[in-house]
């Protein structure tokens, strides 16, 4: 049998799919999942009215987490071509992929501007 | 079911006409005296004007539909709701925004007329070419159209019934976001403090999340790892100062 | 008027302690950490940002409205390219099911 690759098995997405994208979905997934452990951890760490025992507890608690646990691990990628760079947000698509799309009237709204 | 459909349409043609007024009453004590023979006798305002293929006369109600939208007086400007409309096209933006501020007039609910608000644009220039140092860029533009509509003194019941007739009929590519305001007495605090601490639960919903952090908070402090470093009264302190705080909220 | 020295700095730090309910055994104000307990969570924006993870697939469609027939165009080419190899004799080779193969695996165990 063959085993999965990350730590945690994860659904795929049903978008354009490679190696980066996936690496990156995962991290996204772990990262939800883990969020309001984290956020938790970190309200007691940070609360100065908790026995400072309590608050270092919380701070190893939270540097010994996974790093794919972390908000701050995702990148945004294109959904169409999985490219990491030049990502319009508004429409999570990269400047390439947006053109083609603006131009083929996929974008609801867009068109070609001139001023 | 008769006499309700009756009242509805003398609803349609009530009109701050003195001669109309009295027409749609007689229409409404012919429904109460017999439900089962109600003669045809719409009002109109052009009554010489009678259509080929029907017969009848044009209905008021959709004649009403060639001119400017009917506006009911606002008495106590009482603001109740705030319909903003958007959309990329204002074609079907300025179509939705009449139609509800002539429901609006048709629900006696005086609204403002309809408001433009400054349009928002957005604007993209990319490189034309996927190469990264390629000269040649491309611009491309969106406009968002917004308009909007401000309704007075109407109960809420009135003004949900409103907002969901417009919803029903909304248009395609027209987002309708709605505010709505409502008043409270001055005792509110005071009601407010009458509720069981027990019950916290419901109020927790209403922040998106806050609840379940707070209870993940409370799972790690009475976690034996944790514990062993909280003494025992102070993390009953914590527990209620918790939960007054979030009853503040 | 010069600087407030530190001495009444703490001094004001205490009395809005004291004022706001805030009190520590130091008397300096403590961090409650409500902030944190404030934000809004973004798990479920950040997770869905490569779309639903499970969309209906042709096969399942097929199976589930038998009267109607859905093409999935990708599938249809792969068929397609399949069947003009093995029309040119380049198909995948015929799985083993000679006694040999069978009794080298027992040997193993």
């Amino acid at each position: 049998m063959g085993g999965f690759r990350f730590p945690v098995k994860v659904k795929n997405p049903t978008c354009y799919v490679n190696a980066r994208v996936l690496r990156d979905n995962f991290k996204r997934e772990m990262a939800a999942e883990n969020e309001v452990t984290i956020q938790a951890l970190k309200y007691i760490a940070r609360n100065t009215a908790l026995p400072s025992r309590a608050r270092l507890e919380a701070q190893l608690q939270l540097t010994t987490m996974p790093n794919y646990t972390r908000m701050n691990t995702v990148k945004d990628r294109c959904v169409f071509s999985g490219h990491a760079r030049g990502i319009i947000k508004e429409f999570r698509i990269n400047r390439y992929q947006f053109r083609e799309k603006a131009l083929a009237g996929e974008l609801p709204g867009v068109r070609k501007g001139s001023w | 079911m008769l006499r309700s459909s009756i009242t509805r349409s003398a609803r349609c043609f009530a009109t701050s006409r003195p001669s109309l007024r009295g027409a749609v009453k007689t229409v409404e004590n012919l429904a109460v005296k017999d439900t089962t023979t109600v003669p045809y006798e719409p009002k109109v305002l052009s009554r010489e004007e009678v259509l080929d293929t029907t017969k009848t006369p044009f209905p008021i109600n959709v004649e009403l539909n060639y001119h400017a939208p009917l506006r009911h007086e606002v008495r106590y400007g009482d603001k109740v709701a705030e319909i903003q409309f958007r959309a990329y096209d204002f074609e079907n933006l300025e179509f939705l925004a009449d139609f509800a501020q002539r429901a609006a007039y048709y629900l006696d609910i005086p609204v403002s007329g309809v408001i433009p608000l400054p349009t928002r644009r957005e604007r993209w220039t990319v490189i034309r070419a996927p190469f990264v140092h390629a000269k040649s860029k491309e611009n491309f533009l969106r406009l968002t159209h917004k308009r909007v509509l401000k309704a007075y003194d109407a109960t809420p019941e009135v003004i949900d019934l409103w907002i969901s007739y417009i919803a029903k009929h909304s248009n395609a590519g027209v987002g309708i976001k709605v505010q709505t305001f409502q008043r409270e007495s001055v005792e509110l605090v005071q009601e407010l403090d009458k509720i069981d601490l027990g019950k916290i639960e419901q109020f927790n919903g209403s922040v998106e999340g806050q609840a379940a952090v707070s209870k993940r908070v409370q799972e790690l402090l009475n976690d034996p790892v944790f514990k062993r470093h909280i003494p025992e009264e102070k993390l009953e302190a914590h527990d209620a100062k918790e939960q007054i705080e979030e009853k503040q909220k | 008027m010069s600087a407030p020295t530190k001495a009444r700095l703490l001094e004001v730090a205490k009395l809005q302690a004291k004022i706001f309910h805030n009190i520590t055994p130091t008397g300096i104000p403590q961090r409650t950490g409500s902030k944190i307990l404030q934000k809004q969570l973004k798990g479920p924006v950040v997770s869905s940002y490569y779309g639903p993870k499970e969309f209906i697939t042709t096969k399942q469609l097929n199976a589930r409205f038998p009267l109607y027939k859905f093409i999935d165009p990708e599938e249809e080419y792969r068929l397609e390219v399949l069947g003009s190899r093995k029309r040119r004799g380049k198909g995948a080779p015929a799985k083993k099911r000679s006694k040999a193969d069978d009794s080298g695996k027992k040997k193993k165990k």
